[in-house]
């Protein structure tokens, strides 16, 4: 009978060790692989979901690895471990070409080795239109509007009141004191490209700086960072020097390059101030941290200085350091107030017109969320 | 020996550059040409590393490989206008150099219009309107801090009613088409300057500790990795 039961207990645990064996069969490591091109954009951009399908005791991680294939040409972008916590988790993903094929595959470790478990893939597309900006679309094409129909109107000789910016009208006094003192101006329209707003407006207060720099005969200096901007700055100081009649008196030399990098460019700039000791120094346009080394070292030599930025970090040095200061927007709105011609004074017109427009629609926003409706904030200022 | 050689250069051009404070000197214009020389050096390289080759040669290349015809004339055509600025050398042909310019900025004037503004201009008014989802002009706030006066609750109150004013007079302050004697430019003139000197104000202190910073790691470098360097392997 006993040794029934031991052949009873020897079968049963036999069994028992079958089934855990067959429990213990090798894990198929699964996860689900989704990428899309992003909609649009500019046809660059995709995105890689991934969600793993094991729990984490079977699988802890997966290898993520994202590739871009272009013209043949395969590169890898991303290759991310990603932790199983049994979520979707969302990976954006930036091409360098429009086209191009991007590739996700996923791995796990198995037996020490790398083992590929899925792969998907997808083709960057470019959109025409970008939806969502249907808003910007909408402003810019009123504001448009507004400076067509205020430049039109100010061309049929309309009147177009400016108030005074005090920093612009110190410009004249700035250049008469150099020219009395026999010294020269130096001019910077910023470190930053031409494709900065601020470079922009600064060269167009250049225009009219050069034409009262070439009106009293005074030597002007132009520094900059930027080979581009370089070339419209020597264009705008040779064409203010032709209209203001004084050709002859303008040299290339005088608007040159100084560096190419941030700190380096400051420090030609500030050697350049200590030996030639200008009588007016202009720092209008895009600053970082040079602004106070170049603020101070105008100082220094006795210089006049007038100085606007758009950069807010910079402009509290430019305040406590310059003689006059064009805050933000006033640098945009000083080469139409200083030139009055009547295609910058339409435009400026129209900036305010755009703002009031802006400051009713905001007051209308606040008044309309406040009582439960969020029209406005959804749809026009998303 | 290269390691002290290198750092005892790089001290000597800190110092250079230091010594400008005293006033201009032989040292300065060293360390100034060699920083503006060797800055034009680095963006030369930079260029043709990281544009030219990878944008330009390598798709090139490509392109020309694969047959495709177009886009080979693309990258060409744009190589080719690109070449144009180099006429400003010559005083004959300086004004083909106009061409890539009026392209250079009509592209950045026009690229500006909407990332300005849809970053500059209408999210920044969104986020004037609601911040996290929240209304900044929220009642239910200021009720709670006459329920429960504390300076906590008294932050959360004023915070977005004091940024909505700000907001609305500083931009009412960069109004040019009005006389500054117009009653709601005179009266929001004064709280817009205050709003701007305070913003400034912290702005400024904000800088000014990051500039100190680098200082300090100019003296950390000098005195706590040079001098031990020094030290070890000279005395």
């Amino acid at each position: 009978m006993k040794k029934i039961a031991v052949l009873i207990i020897i079968i049963a645990f036999a069994l028992m060790s079958a089934y855990g064996q067959n429990d213990s069969a090798p894990i198929e490591p699964k996860c689900k692989l989704e990428v899309e091109d992003v909609k649009n954009d500019g046809g660059t951009k995709a995105e890689v979901y991934i969600t793993p399908q094991n729990n984490p005791e079977e699988v802890d991680e997966y290898n993520l690895k994202i590739f871009s294939e272009f013209e043949g040409q395969k590169r890898k972008l991303k290759d991310i471990k990603i932790i199983n916590n049994q979520k979707r988790i969302r990976i954006p993903v930036n091409t360098d070409n429009v086209n191009t094929n991007v590739i996700a595959e996923v791995y796990v470790q198995q037996e020490g080795q790398s083992v590929k478990i899925n792969s998907a893939s997808v083709k960057t597309k470019g959109a025409w239109f970008d939806i969502k900006l249907i808003n910007s679309f909408v402003a810019a094409i009123f504001f448009i509007s507004l400076i067509m129909y205020l430049v039109s109107r100010a061309r049929k000789g309309g009147s177009l009141f400016v108030r005074k910016i005090p920093g612009l009208e110190e410009i004249d006094n700035a250049v008469g004191r150099a020219t009395e003192m026999g010294k020269p101006v130096f001019y910077i329209p910023g470190l930053s490209t031409i494709r900065d707003v601020a470079t922009i407006a600064s060269l167009n207060i250049l225009r009219s700086v050069g034409q009262k720099v070439a009106h009293y005969a005074t030597p002007l200096k132009v520094l900059n960072r930027d080979p581009v901007v370089l070339g419209v700055a020597q264009e705008v100081v040779h064409e203010a020097y032709l209209s203001a009649g004084r050709p002859d008196l303008y040299n290339e030399d005088d608007v040159y390059f100084a560096a190419g990098s941030q700190f380096a460019f400051a420090s030609v700039a500030q050697g350049a101030m200590v030996r030639e000791k200008p009588g007016a120094v202009f720092l209008l346009g895009m600053f970082w941290a040079e602004s106070l080394i170049l603020a101070e070292t105008a100082n220094s030599v006795g210089a006049i200085q007038i100085a606007g930025t758009d950069a807010t970090a910079q402009i509290p040095f430019f305040i406590a350091s310059c003689d006059y200061t064009l805050i933000g927007e006033e640098l945009y709105a000083a080469s139409a107030y200083l030139s009055r011609a009547p295609k910058l004074l339409g435009t400026l017109k129209a900036q305010d017109y755009f703002k009031a427009v802006l400051l009713a629609v905001t007051i209308l926003a606040l008044i309309t969320n406040l009582i439960g409706i969020d029209f406005i904030i959804d749809y026009i200022l998303k | 020996m290269g390691t002290i050689l290198w750092s005892t250069f790089a001290v000597f051009l800190t110092l250079s550059i230091f010594s400008f404070l005293i006033k201009d000197n032989p040292f300065y214009k060293f360390a100034e040409h060699l920083f503006a020389g060797i800055s034009v050096g680095y963006l030369v390289v930079i260029t043709f590393t990281q544009i030219f080759i990878p944008r330009v040669w390598k798709p090139l290349m490509n392109s020309i490989d694969t047959g495709n015809i177009l886009r080979s004339a693309f990258l060409i055509i744009g190589v080719f206008i690109g070449l144009l600025y180099l006429s400003r050398a010559s005083n004959k042909y300086s004004w083909l150099s106009r061409y890539p310019i009026s392209i250079v900025v009509g592209f950045g004037s026009g690229f500006a219009i909407a990332p300005s503004l849809n970053a500059r201009v209408l999210k920044q008014l969104h986020s004037t309107v609601v911040e996290d989802g929240q209304s900044l002009l929220n009642i239910q706030k200021i009720i709670a801090f006459f329920r429960d006066p504390s300076f906590s609750s008294l932050y959360n109150a004023t915070y977005g009613p004091l940024l909505v004013i700000g907001v609305l007079v500083v931009l009412i302050y960069f109004f040019f088409s009005f006389k500054n004697d117009n009653p709601v430019i005179k009266y929001t003139r004064t709280p817009a300057l205050l709003y701007m000197m305070v913003g400034f104000g912290a702005a400024f202190g904000y800088t000014f500790m990051a500039r100190i910073s680098l200082f300090v790691d100019r003296m950390n470098f000098i005195l706590n990795r040079w001098w031990p360097l020094i030290q070890n392997k000279l005395m």
